[in-house]
């Protein structure tokens, strides 16, 4: 396991240098000629190029390259062409997109899974066919056009305060008297409210695990969510985060439904006809003739089984997800990691562009990793292959 | 026939699958006993209901499936009258089956053991992981594997260590019949003919009843008391082994016999039997067999012989026997 998982790494790191090496000469080369010529009406030749000196895009290309790579390895992302250090200015921007991705990606993976585990168990009937349109009508949706409507619904139930912001400008989200003189920033509550909802959902797995392994009996999935929100909501209590967690949660609930609703389709279908393959299977009749009850043999037999696909279909499309993700913040006005790509791009500041690029990688491939080890933990088959290897290598 | 009352009793089963283009009648009126400790062979071609008669026996029957009369008691209970909980109970319990292991019948993410602990979890609640754990491994050295298997993936099991450990896990929980649906078909003649000869051992000594089910009447023959022969969802012949191998009376037995080339009898051509089993939706009036039967004659074409007792046990479903000589 510990091979492939290594492999998995190595496999990852190669595919994130790959990336990195072609957006670098893709965003160098697509920007129309350099960041100099913006100013071309205001400034004289002999001024761009002492700006162009300045900013070190005089050289080769292949010479900045190297530099960009050399600097990136040691953890330093440069600085943007408007002076500001670029990791300092993605630091802000990550707790935004990271709250929407991991808690909307949960939900998203939760909701799907259970919508078709039931389509599957009930059979061909109304709850199937419309599970199943909704599922492939908001899968297949247009995205801004989604976030529009989800946004023009939740803001006025929520009574959220919106700034007029107009055309692409991306600024705070958040107003209100808790937010003149709070005792926390936003990224500040956002990056606490992810550690303590993530920690708590792992913290459960793995009791919910070797609560298995001991006694052979699961958390029913209610009695697991009620933990959850009683673990988180305690927490946020007792370290006085409580307002200021719901606040943030309050104003992105917008993006996270929106992601979810754009997201969950994939994993309902996918886990509909999983399932429904794997009722087929002759295992399934060996559950049945050792007398189970439809629940043992619907939840430990069938959706354990079939969640395999799914799983291994969420591991591949993750990417997808995140960089659909960062569109839609753009169309949401929510200052995540596309307030980096979308307006550094139009502003030609590459060393932004290439930082947010970066941090988009790094994420997938994180993320993938840890997918592969909970998928080699689910499915024993990878954990025997990877022994084989060992053994012949 | 019967002199004590037997383990399972089967009363003119019927029992037919809804399709879109009609009612398939897959069991028309089977009867059969099985005595306490005594092994019966179903043999046919596929699609003769043989299966269909096993999942009836323990009510594991697709939706579409129906029991559309009869009866089926075992150790005295009619199964059919029983509710969704005491039938859950009945599984397993009172019947268990072997399936073809090459084709998935162990859950792929659960350990061998896991899945033989459920049962017992099930049936025998009160064991606690250590006893649990000590019955399968009692269960393996039985079947021939080694217990230290029990924390094993299937797929970490070849073909024949898997269908050991499925048969491993139909004698969990001491049960009064196990039926054995095509236990062996996927597997290479010698591990084949080992496994057979293994749970009939098996068998004789826990004295439980087995129900085998094959296409191949000489896998049958080796290890049942009793074989019955189907055709097209009825029984045509019943009787004891020896009997129906050495006096055939129904002629699709005799055909049967003569398609499959035997090792240790004479030699003899191999005949194949013309046409084609029918078309289940549209069975033929009387006789089912009487298309493609040599001996057929008008009553054949329209009434159904009866299922009648032609001496020592040996039923027969035939308006025109072959000729028999007992004695």
């Amino acid at each position: 396991m510990l091979h492939y998982l290594l492999r998995r790494a190595v496999s990852g790191l190669i595919a994130l240098f790959l990336f990195l090496t072609l957006m670098f000469f893709v965003s160098e080369s697509v920007a129309p000629t350099d960041f100099t010529t913006q100013f071309s009406l205001l400034m004289t030749e002999e001024q761009r190029a002492a700006l162009a000196r300045d900013l070190g895009i005089d050289r080769p290309l292949w010479q900045r390259y190297f530099d960009w790579f050399g600097s990136l390895v040691r953890g330093d992302l440069g600085f943007s062409y408007y002076g500001f250090p670029v990791a300092e200015h993605l630091w802000g921007l990550i707790p935004y997109t990271l709250l929407v991705f991991l808690i909307g990606t949960m939900i998203a993976f939760q909701i799907g899974r259970w919508m078709g585990k039931v389509a599957a168990w009930r059979g061909p009937g109304l709850v199937n066919t419309l599970s199943s349109i909704s599922a492939i009508m908001l899968y297949t949706a247009f995205p801004p056009f989604l976030a529009f409507l989800v946004s023009r619904v939740m803001e006025r139930r929520l009574d959220l305060k919106r700034p007029a912001l107009g055309g692409r400008a991306v600024g705070n989200v958040f107003f209100g008297e808790l937010w003149r003189s709070p005792r926390w920033e936003p990224e500040t509550v956002m990056s606490w409210v992810l550690l303590t909802v993530v920690g708590y959902s792992v913290l459960i797995m793995v009791l919910n695990e070797l609560l298995a392994r001991r006694v052979r009996r699961r958390m029913p999935t209610l009695v697991q969510a009620a933990a959850l929100i009683a673990l988180v909501s305690g927490t946020w209590y007792a370290t006085g985060l409580w307002p200021y967690a719901l606040e943030v949660l309050k104003v992105a609930s917008i993006p996270i439904v929106t992601f979810v609703l754009l997201s969950f389709g994939e994993t309902m279908l996918i886990m509909r006809t999983s399932m429904s393959d794997t009722l087929r299977e002759d295992f399934i009749t060996t559950a049945e003739a050792k007398g189970l009850p439809s629940r043992a043999i619907r939840d430990r037999h069938a959706a354990r089984t079939a969640l395999l696909p799914v799983f291994s279909r969420l591991v591949v499309s993750l990417p997808y997800l995140l960089t659909g993700l960062v569109i839609l913040e753009d169309t949401l006005k929510w200052p995540g990691l596309s307030a980096s790509l979308f307006n550094a791009l139009y502003q030609q500041d590459i060393p932004v562009v290439m930082g947010g690029l970066v941090l988009v990688g790094v994420l997938s491939a994180i993320t993938r990793l840890l997918l592969d080890v909970m998928y080699a933990y689910l499915d024993p088959r990878i954990r025997y292959d990877s022994g084989k290897l060992r053994r012949a290598g | 026939m019967a002199e004590a009352t037997p383990i399972l009793s089967v009363q003119d089963l019927v029992m037919h699958y809804t399709t879109r283009k009609g009612d398939v009648s897959a069991v028309d009126g089977v009867s059969f006993d099985l005595e306490n400790g005594k092994s019966l062979g179903l043999v046919g071609e596929s699609g003769c209901g043989k299966t269909s008669i096993a999942f009836s026996l323990m009510k594991l029957l697709p939706d579409n499936a129906k029991i559309k009369g009869g009866s089926i008691y075992v150790g005295g209970t009619d199964i059919l009258q029983l509710s969704h909980d005491e039938l859950l109970k009945f599984r397993w319990q009172r019947i268990a089956m072997v399936f073809q292991a090459a084709m998935n019948a162990l859950n792929p993410v659960y350990t061998v053991g896991d899945q033989i602990i459920e049962a017992l979890d099930l049936h025998w609640g009160d064991l606690s992981r250590e006893q649990s754990r000590e019955r399968i491994g009692q269960l393996f050295e039985m079947v021939g594997l080694d217990p230290k298997l029990m924390d094993r993936y299937p797929h970490e099991f070849s073909g024949g260590m898997r269908q050991r450990a499925v048969i491993a896990m139909a004698l969990s929980c001491n049960p009064d019949i196990i039926i054995a649906d095509e236990p062996t078909t996927a597997l290479d003649v010698i591990v084949q003919d080992r496994i057979l000869r293994e749970l009939k051992k098996i068998q004789e000594k826990l004295g439980m009843s087995m129900i085998y089910i094959s296409h191949d009447i000489a896998v049958i023959a080796e290890v049942s008391d009793r074989i019955g022969v189907m055709y097209a969802g009825r029984m045509a012949e019943l009787a004891d082994g020896v009997d129906i191998f050495e006096h055939p009376l129904h002629p699709y037995t005799y055909a049967l016999m003569r398609a499959f080339p035997s090792i240790k009898g004479e030699k003899h051509e191999l005949v194949t039997l013309p046409g084609e089993p029918p078309d289940l939706l549209f069975p033929p009036p009387g006789c089912r067999f009487h298309p493609r039967c040599p001996r057929a004659t008008d009553v054949c074409k329209q009434e159904q012989p009866p299922f009648a007792d032609n001496g020592r046990g040996h039923f027969v479903a035939c308006w025109h026997p072959m000729e028999a000589n007992h004695e």
